[in-house]
C-alpha cells in the first residue's frame, strides 16, 4: 500500500465507528454527518476490499450522485493507490445503468423495446415534445415534475410511498410512448431500462454480481427511487454485498425523485448492519449545534476536529434595502477577514438563485475580489473536461499522454474499427495536434479554434448518439469566448477554471453540498423567499435540509443576512415589499446564547 | 461441471468448408488419418490456446479451404466461432466474458469468434489481418487477458513426454506445486539443510506429501487393473530456492524416465489433468491459510470439511454434498483463485498403451474429471467406453470435412445403453465405419461378405461392415449411424405369415401358398413402423397406397432391403431351378446328424418348393445343425446364384454411396 494510504488509514483508526465501518464486511449503511470523514472512510474502504476480499478478474461498482463527485472520487483513489484493474466501476447511476447493464445486455431482451443504437434525445428535442403534450393535454407541470414522477413509477421491493402528482404522471406516459416511437431514450428512462432489466433477467443480476461482488454508493440519500429498486432486487436476490454511504438530512433533491426515506429503509428492513458517524472533524461546536437547531432535529453530532474548542460565531446582519445591501455588507467583512490572513478561497457566499449569483458577481467585481462560479454558462462536460485536460497537457502540467487519447479513443470508436495502425495513426494525429497547438497557448479561444479545426470534433460530435447536447454546449463555449473572464483566459486558465485559486466561491445553496470553508454567508434570509412562500409541506421540510447542508459547511463562521425591504419583478412593473427574516434566522437568532 | 465448448462453426478453415456441430463436455474426436481433428484442435487454439504466438495465429493462403480457388484474390474469410456453456457458476468467467454473451434459442451461451479477413483501407490497398472477438461486436476483441480466465491446453500426438518432465520450466510437477500451494522460504531451506547433511534425497513437507497423495490416488485409479504403483517425489537439487524447480518423480522406486512408455504417458496424463482441475478446495491449508479463512466462515463450513493432522489441515475425505457446496461457495470468495479454466485436449492419448490401460485412462480419468476434456483418436478401444453422446464424427466428404455429433441424439435411456453395449463389445468397430449393413441375424453376418466379393465388391475394402442387431430392432442403430452420418443399409427378412381364418392367429414359418387367403409380411410392417419415425410424413403417406412388392422398391430408395421369408428361404428360393442346389444338399448331408431317410426328404422337400420344411430339418434337433453352423459353411462355398435380389441390391447400394463419398 501506498504511504498515502497507511496515513489515512492512521487517522480513521483513531475513531471506533469510522474503524468499524472500515472493516465490517456485512452489508453495511453508514449514515455519516457532515463532516464525518465518509470520503476518507469509502476510499480506503474500496481499497481494502480490492485487496483483501475480491480477486481478479472481479471487480467493484461505486456509484455517486454527480460526475464531479465520481472524477473527484477517482483523483482520490488514484493518490492513494487505486490498482488498475478490470471490472473497476466509478461513476453516476446514468453511466452505471448504460455501461454495465444496457449496453451488454439489452440486445439479449429485444422483449423490452429498448431502442439499439442506443440514442439519447437532446435537451432541445425533449423540451420540444414536452411542450407540444403540454399544450395538447392543457396540463399545467413542468419537465422535473414529469420526470420526477417517471422515476417514482418504479415498482419493487421497496414499501416507502410517495403521493402522487396525476397531471405529471400522465403525461409521463404520453412523453415515454413519444420516446419509444423515436427510438430514443433519455437519462430517465436509461435508468428505468436498466431497472426492469435486473429486476426480471436473473441473468443479468448473475452476471453484474460476478464482477461486482460488492457495490458501493456514496450519497444514497440524493439517488432516487430506481437505484433504491435495483440495489434492493440485487441484494435480495444475489450475493452482491453492498456498503452505502449517506446522509439522510442531506437529502435536498426532491424535485429530482429524492428522498430521505430509501436510505432508512435500506438500513433498517434491509442491512445487517447500520454505522452512524456523529463525530464532526469540521467545524467548530457552536456552528455543529446550530446546524442541528435549523434542521429541527438533535442528532448529537459531537466536535472532534482541530477546531473543536474554537470560538465560533453566528453572526445576524440585518440590511435596510435589497439583496445588493447584503452583498456590500458581505464585502466589508471579507476585506476584514483577508486582512486578518484568511485566504479568499476559504469564504464561500451561498445564495438562493441565480439572480442573486449574478448581483453578488458584480458587487465583488467592482470591489475588485477575485471570486469563483462553480457555474459557467456552459455544463462542464466530460468533453469539456477533456479539453481542460489536453490545456494541461499542453502548458506541461501533470497530464498524462495516454489519459487524454484514451478518451479521444474512446469518442472515435463509434466511427473506427479497432485496427492495429488506426489506433496508431490516431494517436500520432492527436500528439501532433496536441504538440503544434502550444503555439496559441497564450489565448484559449485561439487554441478552441485550432483544435476543432484540426480534430474535425464538430464531425465528430454529430456522429456519437450518446452526447445529443454536446454540440449545443460547444456552441455555449465558443461564445462565452467572446466574454469576460473567458475571452482574457489563456491556455492556463482555462486548464485551472474549474479548481478556485485563492478566490471567493459563490455558489447556490445546493451547490454547496459536499464542500467546506471557514466562513458561509448566507444571503437572501427573508422569510417567503427561503422557504419559498408557495412551496408544499415537502419542500418545506426540504428547505430545513438544505439549511442544515448550508450551516454545516463553515468551519468557524456563519453569518446570515436579510434585507427588510426587496424589490421583485411583477406582472405590474417592480413592487417593493417588506420582508422579515425567516425561520432559520429566528431559531438561530433565538438559540444564539445557549450552549 | 466446468465449462465447455457447446459448439462449433467453422468456415473455409483447411479441412472445413462449412460445418456446425454441438459437444457435449467430453468429447471423442474420431475419424481417418488426415480427416481434420488436429485442425479441428488447431481451430480451437487460434481461438484460445494462449501460448500460440500472434505471428501462430496470422494465417496464410495454404490456411484456407483446399476446395476454395484463389481465396485471397476473392477476399474470401475464414471464420471459427465456439460457444461456452456451463459457466453459470464460474463467477470469474462470468465477470470476464459476460460481454460475449449471446442467445441460442432462448439460451445465453458465450460466443467467440476468430476471423481472418481482407480488410481494405482507404486508399484501396487490401490486406489480410485477423481478428478474435467477443459475441457479435467486432470491436470487443478477446484478448490475452480473457485467455487467462478460459483456454486451451492441447497435449500433441507426438510429444516427447520425457524430456517435458525433466525441462524444470515445462515441468507439469513445478507448475502444479506452484499452482497449489505457497510453500514458505524457510521450511525450503529447513530441508535443504537437511539435504546437505544426511545427502538424503527425502522431501517431507507436508504440501508435498499432499500433492503426493493426489498423484497417486488419480494415477492408481487409471492403472489399477494391473499392480498399485507408489509414485514419490524426489528432488535432485538441494540449493532451497531450487528444490522445488527440481522435482523428480519415482515410480516405485524407479526414476520415471527409465519405466516405460506407456506409464510415463499416463504419468504425465495424470498430472495434466491434476493441473487443470478446479482446485477451489484445496486438499491442504497451513494454520495461517486456514485461521485467516475461519474469520468470516460464520456457518462453520471449515471445521466440517477439514481435519488437522501434524499442525496442517487437510481436506477430508467423505464430505456430504451439502457441505462440499457450501465449501466451495465460501472457498470461491474467499480464497485466492486460481489459474483460469483450462479445456484439455489430448491428441491420440493411447500412444504407447495397452489396450486395457486406454480404456481405464477413460473410464476412470476423463470420465470422472470436472474439466471439459477433448480426445482425438484412432483406438477403438478407446471410442468403445466413451459414452455415446460424446462422440465427434468427422467424415470426408467432397464438400470437404463433415463433423457429426451425437450431443443431442434423441433415444430413450436403455436404447442408449443397448447401443453402447454393442459398441463396447464390438471394440467400437462402427465408428471406423465408411458404410454400415444392418442385419438382424449370424447368417446375414456370415454370408453377406461372401455374396459382396462374388458381386466383386471388397467390403473391407470399401470399409463397409456388417452390423448384426441381433434382432429386428434397428431404429437406435440407424438413427444413431444417421446422426454420425454415415451411410447405411437394413437388411431384414420379410418373414411371410397368414392368418388362419379357424382361430385368427398368424401363423409364421411357411411357404406362401394359394390356400392363404390372408397374408401378409411381418417385415414390412415392421419397416412401416421405422419408416414412420425417421421420414417425411408425404412418404409414408405415399408408401401406405403401395402394395407388397411396391412398397419393397420404395423402402429401398431409402436404404431397407426386405426379403419374402427368411435369408435362408429366400436363398433356396433363388436356388430353386439352378445346378446349385445340389451345394445346399451337400452341405446339409455332410452336417446333420441324420441318416439317409432325412436327406432324402431334405431333397425332396426342397425339389417340391417347401423351403420352409427345410429349415425346419436344419434346426431340428434331429440334424443338430442350426442356423448359425449352415450359413458359416455355406459361406465357403456360395456362389452367385445363391444371392436372392433384395441382398444383391443392398450390397450395391451402399457401396455405391460409399464409393461415391
Amino acid at each position: 500500500m501506498k504511504q498515502e494510504f497507511n496515513i489515512k488509514l492512521a487517522q480513521i483508526e483513531k475513531d471506533e465507528k469510522q474503524l468499524e465501518a472500515y472493516r465490517t464486511n456485512d452489508n453495511t449503511v453508514v449514515l455519516a454527518g457532515p463532516g464525518s470523514g465518509k470520503t476518507t472512510i469509502l476510499t480506503l474502504k474500496i481499497m481494502r476490499l480490492l485487496s483483501e476480499m475480491i480477486n481478479e478478474p472481479r471487480g467493484i461498482a461505486c456509484v455517486t450522485y454527480s460526475r464531479e463527485a465520481a472524477r473527484e472520487f477517482k483523483e482520490r483513489l488514484i493518490k492513494i493507490g487505486l490498482p488498475n484493474r478490470k471490472n473497476i466501476f466509478l461513476g453516476t447511476v446514468h453511466s452505471f445503468c448504460l455501461a454495465e447493464v444496457i449496453f451488454p445486455y439489452s440486445k439479449l431482451y429485444p422483449q423490452y423495446n429498448i431502442p439499439s443504437p442506443i440514442k439519447l434525445i437532446s435537451n432541445k428535442e425533449k423540451t420540444s415534445i414536452f411542450d407540444r403534450l403540454k399544450t395538447e393535454k392543457g396540463a399545467n407541470t413542468d419537465i422535473l415534475k414529469m420526470d420526477r414522477e417517471r422515476t417514482r413509477k418504479i415498482e419493487g421491493l421497496s414499501k416507502i410511498s410517495t403521493p402522487i402528482d396525476n397531471i405529471a404522471s400522465e403525461l409521463g406516459i404520453s412523453y415515454e410512448n413519444e420516446l419509444e416511437k423515436l427510438g430514443l431514450i433519455d437519462y430517465i428512462s436509461i435508468v428505468k431500462y436498466a431497472t426492469m432489466l435486473i429486476q426480471n433477467e436473473e441473468y443479468v443480476r448473475i452476471c453484474l454480481e460476478a464482477k461486482f461482488p460488492w457495490i458501493i454508493i456514496d450519497e444514497y440519500q440524493d439517488l432516487g427511487k430506481p437505484l433504491h429498486e435495483m440495489v434492493l432486487s440485487l441484494i435480495t436476490t444475489t450475493k452482491m454485498k453492498y456498503f452505502v454511504v449517506g446522509d439522510p438530512d442531506q437529502s435536498i433533491y426532491d424535485f429530482q425523485g429524492a428522498s430521505p426515506e430509501y436510505l432508512l429503509e435500506l438500513g433498517k428492513d434491509f442491512s445487517i448492519h447500520t454505522i452512524i458517524l456523529t463525530n464532526n472533524y469540521r467545524s467548530a461546536e457552536k456552528i455543529i449545534k446550530a446546524s442541528e437547531i435549523v434542521l429541527g432535529e438533535k442528532r448529537n453530532y459531537i466536535a472532534k476536529g482541530p477546531l473543536k474548542d474554537y470560538t465560533a460565531k453566528i453572526e445576524f446582519v440585518s440590511c435596510e434595502c435589497e439583496i445588493s445591501e447584503q452583498v456590500t455588507e458581505v464585502v466589508k467583512r471579507i476585506h476584514v477577514d483577508y486582512q486578518k490572513g484568511m485566504p479568499y478561497h476559504e469564504m464561500a457566499i451561498l445564495c438562493g438563485n441565480k439572480y442573486q449569483i449574478s448581483d453578488v458577481c458584480k458587487c465583488l467585481q467592482e470591489n475588485s475580489i477575485d471570486f469563483y462560479v462553480s457555474k459557467h454558462p456552459f455544463e462542464i462536460s466530460d468533453m469539456i473536461k477533456w479539453f481542460q485536460k489536453c490545456a494541461g497537457w499542453v502548458t506541461e502540467q501533470s497530464v498524462s499522454f495516454d489519459e487524454i487519447y484514451s478518451f479521444w479513443c474512446r469518442i472515435n470508436n463509434n466511427v473506427e474499427l479497432l485496427i492495429d495502425e488506426k489506433i496508431m495513426m490516431l494517436k500520432r494525429q492527436l500528439y501532433k495536434v496536441m504538440t503544434e497547438s502550444a503555439k496559441h497557448q497564450k489565448s484559449i479561444k485561439a487554441w478552441i479554434l485550432y483544435i476543432f479545426e484540426e480534430l474535425a470534433i464538430d464531425q465528430l460530435l454529430e456522429e456519437i448518439d450518446l452526447l445529443p447536447d454536446e454540440n449545443d454546449n460547444i456552441i455555449i463555449l465558443k461564445n462565452s469566448l467572446e466574454i469576460l473572464p473567458y475571452k482574457e483566459y489563456s491556455l492556463l486558465d482555462f486548464y485551472n477554471m474549474t479548481t478556485p485559486n485563492n478566490q471567493v466561491i459563490v455558489s447556490t445553496r445546493h451547490g454547496s453540498k459536499g464542500l467546506e470553508f471557514d466562513v458561509i454567508y448566507m444571503i437572501g434570509m427573508e422569510e417567503g423567499n427561503f422557504p419559498y412562500y408557495r412551496c408544499s409541506e415537502s419542500e418545506e421540510k426540504e428547505s430545513c435540509r438544505i439549511c442544515f447542508v448550508c450551516v454545516s459547511r463553515a468551519r468557524k463562521k456563519c453569518v446570515l443576512l436579510y434585507s427588510k425591504h426587496i424589490t421583485i419583478n411583477t406582472k405590474n412593473g417592480p413592487w417593493t415589499k417588506d420582508c422579515k427574516p425567516n425561520r432559520f434566522w429566528k431559531m438561530l437568532y433565538q438559540g444564539r446564547d445557549c450552549k | 461441471m466446468q465449462p465447455y465448448i457447446k459448439k462449433i462453426q467453422i468456415k473455409n478453415f483447411r479441412n472445413f468448408k462449412n460445418c456446425e456441430f454441438e459437444l457435449k463436455q467430453k468429447a471423442v474426436l474420431i475419424g481417418e488419418n488426415g480427416v481434420g481433428k488436429s485442425n479441428l484442435l488447431r481451430a480451437l487454439q487460434l481461438i484460445l490456446d494462449p501460448s500460440l504466438s500472434e505471428e501462430d495465429r496470422f494465417l496464410d493462403e495454404g490456411d484456407f479451404y483446399e476446395g476454395l480457388v484463389e481465396p485471397i484474390k476473392n477476399g474470401e474469410e475464414i471464420i471459427i466461432s465456439i460457444y461456452i456453456d456451463g459457466y453459470n457458476q464460474a463467477k470469474n468467467i462470468l465477470c470476464q466474458l459476460s460481454d460475449a454473451t449471446v442467445n441460442v434459442n432462448g439460451r445465453k451461451l458465450l460466443k467467440i469468434t476468430y476471423k481472418y479477413f481482407q480488410d481494405i483501407s482507404t486508399n484501396g490497398i487490401a490486406r489480410y489481418r485477423y481478428i478474435v472477438f467477443k459475441g457479435d461486436d467486432e470491436n470487443n476483441l478477446f484478448t490475452y487477458e480473457d485467455r487467462k480466465h478460459l483456454n486451451i491446453k492441447v497435449i500433441k500426438a507426438i510429444r516427447d513426454v520425457e524430456n517435458e518432465m525433466k525441462n524444470s520450466k515445462s515441468s507439469p510437477l513445478t507448475k502444479l506445486v506452484k499452482h497449489r500451494y505457497i510453500i514458505q522460504k524457510e521450511d525450503l531451506e529447513k530441508i535443504s539443510t537437511a539435504l546437505k547433511k544426511s545427502g538424503a534425497d527425502i522431501l517431507d513437507l507436508p504440501e508435498i506429501n499432499d500433492l503426493q497423495r493426489e498423484i497417486n490416488n488419480l494415477f492408481n485409479d487409471i492403472v489399477s487393473y494391473s499392480e498399485n504403483f507408489d509414485v514419490t517425489l524426489r528432488t535432485v537439487d538441494i540449493d532451497a530456492s531450487r528444490i522445488l524447480y527440481a522435482l523428480k518423480p519415482l515410480i516405485n522406486s524407479r526414476d520415471s524416465y527409465n519405466t516405460s512408455l506407456g506409464i510415463n504417458n499416463i504419468f504425465y496424463i495424470t498430472l495434466m489433468l491434476l493441473l487443470i482441475q478446479d482446485c477451489v478446495i484445496k486438499t491442504f491449508l497451513s494454520i495461517d491459510e486456514y485461521d485467516n479463512l475461519c474469520k468470516e466462515d460464520t456457518n462453520g463450513t471449515l471445521p466440517k470439511c477439514y481435519k488437522k493432522e501434524k499442525n496442517k489441515y487437510y481436506l477430508k475425505n467423505s464430505i456430504s454434498k451439502i457441505n462440499r457446496q457450501q465449501l466451495y461457495e465460501y472457498m470461491y470468495e474467499h480464497n485466492n483463485q486460481p489459474n483460469g479454466i483450462t479445456i484439455l485436449a489430448i491428441e491420440e492419448p493411447e500412444a504407447h498403451l495397452h489396450p486395457i490401460y486406454q480404456r481405464l485412462l477413460y473410464k476412470y480419468s476423463v470420465a470422472e474429471s470436472e474439466a471439459s476434456v477433448l480426445i482425438t483418436t484412432h483406438s477403438t478401444h478407446l471410442s468403445s467406453v466413451a459414452p455415446l453422446s460424446t462422440i465427434v464424427h468427422l467424415l470426408c466428404t467432397s464438400n470437404g470435412t463433415q463433423v457429426h455429433t451425437t450431443a443431442n441424439i434423441q433415444l430413450g435411456k436403455d436404447e442408449i445403453i443397448d447401443l453402447e453395449r454393442y459398441i463396447d463389445i464390438k471394440r467400437g468397430e462402427i465408428y471406423l465405419a465408411k458404410g454400415i449393413i444392418f442385419v438382424e441375424g449370424i447368417g446375414e453376418e456370415y454370408l453377406i461378405p461372401q455374396f459382396a466379393s462374388l458381386l466383386n465388391k471388397d467390403l473391407d475394402k470399401m470399409g463397409i461392415i456388417i452390423c448384426n442387431v441381433n434382432s429386428t430392432n434397428f431404429e437406435p442403430f440407424k438413427i444413431f449411424a444417421d446422426e454420425l452420418g454415415i451411410p447405411n443399409a437394413i437388411l431384414t427378412d420379410g418373414d411371410y405369415y397368414y392368418t388362419d381364418s379357424s382361430n385368427n392367429e398368424r401363423v409364421f414359418g411357411t411357404v406362401s401358398s394359394d390356400e392363404h387367403k390372408n397374408f401378409g409380411y411381418n417385415g414390412n410392417e415392421r419397416m412401416l413402423q421405422l419408416c414412420a419415425v425417421l421420414f417425411s410424413d408425404e412418404y409414408n403417406q405415399e408408401l401406405k397406397k403401395l402394395d407388397y412388392s411396391e412398397q419393397d422398391a420404395k423402402f429401398e430408395e431409402r436404404g431397407i432391403f426386405v426379403g419374402a421369408y427368411t435369408l435362408e428361404i429366400d436363398i433356396f428360393a433363388a436356388l430353386s431351378s439352378t445346378a446349385d442346389k445340389e451345394i445346399i444338399f451337400k452341405i446339409f448331408n455332410k452336417l446333420t446328424a441324420g441318416k439317409t431317410t432325412q436327406k432324402s426328404n431334405f431333397k425332396k422337400n426342397f425339389e417340391a418348393g417347401k423351403y420352409d420344411k427345410c429349415l425346419n430339418q436344419i434346426t431340428s434337433s434331429h440334424s443338430n445343425i442350426g442356423k448359425g453352423r449352415f450359413s458359416q459353411r455355406l459361406a465357403a462355398n456360395c456362389t452367385a446364384k445363391m444371392i436372392p435380389d433384395y441382398i444383391k441390391n443392398a450390397i450395391e447400394y451402399i457401396s455405391d454411396i460409399v464409393c461415391e463419398g
